[in-house]
């Protein structure tokens, strides 16, 4: 089986589908990060959010991620990288992180790591839809060369810990 | 030579379809093409456009940010990307 499970895409995300790509015997914890579109942000009243990607750009940039993780970590080291596309409602899943390792310790460091990366470096935009109808688009990170640097919250799910 | 550049999130009102179409020189900048971008949006948008979406964008095709320095000698798949927000 591949090591990554990268998609961007407007398929819903199916977190059955992740949790098989990230089974491995030789891995004891798996660590699943889900973030999901909330309801509320900066004091108002989100209803929905669309997100588009530079989609070509948007997936080698979650490969680049999870090459650089592993490099970071070391292997064995599986990861699942999942943006979902499109307008979605309130609860509805954004965004999958994945990893799994052969402890925990590697899989909290793998985590950690690609949430706060894939903030600064993934080409996504979100539109927030407000409960009075208007719609903004959310300022973010300035992308940078390489070598130069309707909000979602999210929930860590400890699926299983076989150490 | 004539490009096409696709834009994104709050630049996308600025082309049609999504996309900035632009005569440039054969040979051309990164930072040019910046300049070209803003000077044609101002005369398009007078009212609406901004310089500084277009300097706190950045322009990439579909393996990397591209550098200001680097030049446009074809054309490419590329794209303005406005500061980013995922996750």
């Amino acid at each position: 089986m591949p090591s990554n499970l990268i998609r961007v895409s407007e398929e819903a995300i199916n977190l059955e589908r992740v949790n098989h790509a990230l089974s491995d015997a030789q891995c004891g914890a798996e660590l699943v990060f889900v973030g999901v579109v909330r309801d509320k942000n900066e004091g108002r009243r989100v209803t929905a959010v669309t997100y588009e990607a530079f989609v070509p750009l948007a997936k080698k940039t979650l490969l680049a991620l999870a090459n650089e993780v592993r490099e970071k970590v070391g292997p064995p080291l599986r990861v699942a990288l999942l943006h979902r596309l499109g307008t979605l409602q309130v609860g509805e899943i954004s965004t999958v992180i994945g990893v799994s390792s052969p402890h925990r310790s590697e899989s909290y460091d793998a985590s950690r790591y690609l949430i706060e990366q894939i903030k600064l470096r993934l080409p996504v935009w979100k539109e927030e839809h407000y409960i009075d109808g208007s719609r903004d688009w959310l300022d973010g990170v300035e992308l940078a060369p390489k070598g130069g640097s309707g909000d979602t919250s999210g929930r860590t799910i400890i699926a299983h810990g076989r150490e | 030579m004539v490009i096409e550049i696709r834009l994104f999130g709050v630049l996308k009102r600025f082309g049609e379809n999504g996309m900035l179409v632009l005569e440039i020189p054969c040979s051309c900048s990164v930072s040019e093409l910046r300049s070209r971008i803003k000077q044609a949006l101002a005369v398009r948008f007078p009212a609406e456009f901004h310089t500084a979406l277009v300097d706190r964008a950045a322009l990439a095709d579909e393996h990397q940010v591209l550098s200001e320095d680097q030049f446009i000698t074809d054309s490419p798949n590329l794209a303005l990307l406005p500061p980013v927000c995922g996750g």
